[in-house]
């Protein structure tokens, strides 16, 4: 069920919609279809629609915060790489990794792992560090 | 004269977060951005994380666009984010608050450029990074 606590900032703008969610411990699989007509594309790019890499990162912020039942706050990233260009509509589903791992057992950081990919294109890995708001 | 930043990036409102490039030279430039409710990147009143990493790339790119304009290119180059590394982020700009942010290139290999990038808000760091942008002319 969505509540106003979920209502994350990429899902309030409708830059996606969530199509399935599994969620085990520290770590979660979630399938996501990127909506074209979403504002963001108005300006990213006007002639060439591209999917914000950054956008990846904020997914990857909120998911890291659904496994671990709050938001998170990124306080770093030791690494974020985005090895292809994702276009809105090239794929039918894109499908994010995510684990989130606290530093110390009981702790509000968390370790955060993630990759983006599609049926047969890896997008995107990041490695970071979260912190409980 | 730098040329207004919509001659300089292809990026156009709501995911336009430089203003303004107030100097720049082969290697580096200062960037300005006062912080719209209008951005996508707005949450809760605050520039998220994503829109501070989005500010130091654009104004890589900005840098990359006066370059390329200097050497007679008709329009801005796309540039995208191939790498974000050692990214630390201290606090998350208000809706009013102006960034300023500093942008020192690295080495190029091909169309791929190395930088750093920080952001101060009143003088604070806010974030800073290194980055690969892939500029494509």
């Amino acid at each position: 069920m969505t509540t106003a606590n979920n209502i994350t900032m990429l899902r309030r703008k409708r830059y996606f919609r969530e199509m399935s969610a599994h969620i085990d411990g520290g770590s979660g699989i979630f399938s996501l279809s990127i909506n074209p007509s979403c504002t963001v594309f108005n300006g990213h790019f006007p002639s060439q629609a591209v999917c914000p890499g950054v956008c990846g990162i904020e997914l990857v912020r909120e998911y890291a915060g659904r496994i671990v039942g709050g938001s998170l706050r990124i306080t770093s990233i030791s690494k974020c790489r985005f090895t292809a260009i994702l276009r809105p509509g090239a794929e039918r589903l894109l499908f994010l990794n995510v684990s989130a791992v606290p530093l110390v057992p009981g702790g509000s950081v968390y370790a955060v792992e993630a990759t983006m990919s599609g049926r047969a294109v890896s997008y995107m890995s990041l490695r970071g560090e979260m912190s409980m708001i | 004269m730098i040329p207004h930043i919509t001659a300089l990036i292809p990026h156009r409102h709501p995911m336009l977060l430089v203003d303004e490039v107030s100097h720049a030279d082969s290697l580096s430039c200062h960037t300005v951005y006062t912080v719209s409710a209008e951005c996508f990147l707005v949450d809760g009143g605050r520039l998220s994380e994503a829109g501070l990493v989005e500010n130091m790339a654009q104004s890589a790119s900005a840098l990359a666009g006066w370059h390329a304009l200097l050497n007679g290119a008709s329009g801005p180059p796309v540039g995208t984010i191939g790498e974000v590394s050692h990214l630390h982020i201290h606090s998350l700009p208000l809706v009013g608050q102006t960034l300023s942010t500093e942008v020192s290139f690295g080495i190029a290999v091909g169309s791929i450029r190395t930088l750093t990038a920080s952001v101060t808000v009143n003088g604070v760091l806010a974030a800073s990074a290194r980055f690969k942008i892939n500029i494509e002319q």
